[in-house]
């Protein structure tokens, strides 16, 4: 548990306290001593890593003494990984933790590396966690090691021109390409990277769409089987059916993501 | 039928209906109602007799909040696109963030029942905008200054900041 101060006799530490006049909300509040609700008392999970993922690193780490839950919560990886998403916005610092003193490092990125509107997505695979490189006129990756915490930068294929648009995924274990040819609004290739050393793209698969793809929503690769895809045109979605040599079987439409059954 | 296409009168507009965890009624303009992702989705599907929702967690106090908000924001956007449409210069974005911080500056009681809501009804920008207020609040504050901040008593829990 490291610094998680298991003497705290329990989570109710009242760093922050809303005392509710009105009292409409929770019958068990007014049986507690009134000064000491619970932190954020049933503020969801959700809303609170969110307060937390915009509370700068040091004081962040201050509030590890808060509770067990928000000491669990600020070491989760998921969440450090979130966290640091949202500060590249402002200045690219990477914070590791864990090995000796598990305590957080700084590490610097080269200044000439730019991270646009998507700095926000991380994908990791291999080791690696991988980036778009924005707001140039080159057409490049960054990638940071996680053993070596190293940043490199890594060219994407050459067919990916300037400016034009690409998504970057984990898929069968690889950081993965993902992009429209220019010639073609209906189709989807994969690229996928096995060789950081090499840096070599090879062209794994060209999906055919059976419409043109809405990008924003979100295009999932459940398996080199199954896409799940908007449509521009209609805005249903779609479960598209491939075969190993990814040519489309069939296409059908439905509602919602969590119902589709592979 | 001769007064079924007159141009001159607008069509009265459509309302919703919201009411509150303490039994008050609001009505409000349908496009300010639909903010809130929880009503928009699912909204076609509703008869439109039946346009009204019990907000069993949101008192009268707060919904008055949050439609003043959704007000602000549904009113603001028209301006701005007609401004980018008339390409006359504008400064309702800059405005609006202003009214934004303005309207969020609000005692903590208030500002928790705002965070509350907008989770609730999934109002995305306005959860953001009182998420950032809360983070900007607490941020950089030992726990012993925050104690103090809010009055809150130490429960004598051991706290290892508290010599800092």
């Amino acid at each position: 548990m490291g610094k998680c101060y298991s003497k705290l006799p329990h989570v109710k530490v009242p760093l922050i306290c809303f005392q509710k006049g009105k009292s409409t909300h929770s019958v068990a509040a007014e049986t507690m001593n009134p000064i000491l609700l619970e932190v954020f008392p049933n503020i969801p999970d959700d809303v609170l890593l969110e307060i937390l993922r915009r509370i700068p690193t040091k004081s962040l780490l201050r509030f590890k003494c808060v509770s067990k839950h928000w000491c669990s919560s600020i070491e989760d990886p998921t969440f450090v990984y979130s966290h640091l998403a949202l500060a590249t916005e402002k200045e690219l610092e990477v914070y590791t933790l864990g090995g000796r003193g598990n305590s957080w490092k700084n590490i610097k990125c080269p200044s000439d590396f730019r991270f646009g509107n998507y700095c926000g997505k991380i994908t990791y695979a291999n080791g690696n966690l991988h980036w778009r490189f924005d707001c140039t006129t080159l057409s490049r990756m960054i990638t940071f090691n996680l053993s070596d915490e190293e940043f490199r930068t890594i060219g994407v294929p050459d067919v990916i021109l300037m400016n034009q648009d690409y998504d970057l995924l984990e898929f069968g274990g690889y950081v993965t390409l993902m992009h429209a040819p220019s010639n073609e609004r209906k189709a989807l290739s994969l690229w996928v990277l096995k060789d950081y050393n090499k840096r070599v793209w090879v062209k794994q698969w060209t999906f055919q769409l059976p419409h043109e793809p809405l990008y924003d929503s979100g295009l999932l690769l459940i398996s080199n089987n199954i896409i799940l895809m908007q449509s521009k045109e209609n805005e249903f979605h779609y479960a598209c059916h491939y075969d190993n040599l990814g040519q489309l079987l069939k296409c059908k439409p439905y509602h919602g993501y969590g119902t589709v059954k592979v | 039928m001769k007064d079924s296409f007159n141009p001159s009168i607008e069509p009265p507009k459509k309302t919703v209906t919201l009411v509150s965890s303490d039994g008050y009624d609001f009505e409000v303009e349908e496009e300010v109602a639909l903010e809130s992702q929880v009503i928009k989705d699912g909204f076609e599907d509703k008869a439109v007799d039946d346009r009204e929702y019990l907000l069993f967690n949101v008192h009268s106090d707060t919904l008055e909040l949050i439609i003043k908000y959704c007000e602000k924001h549904v009113s603001s956007r028209k301006s701005i696109s007609a401004a980018a449409a008339s390409s006359s210069s504008s400064n309702g974005e800059e405005a609006l963030k202003e009214w934004d911080e303005h309207f969020i500056s609000v005692d903590t009681n208030t500002l928790y029942d705002i965070l509350m809501a907008a989770d609730y009804l999934n109002i995305k920008s306005l959860l953001d905008l009182a998420i950032q207020k809360v983070a900007d609040t607490i941020h950089g504050r030992s726990p012993e200054q925050i104690r103090k901040k809010f009055n809150i008593e130490n429960d004598s829990i051991i706290d290892p900041w508290a010599s800092e």
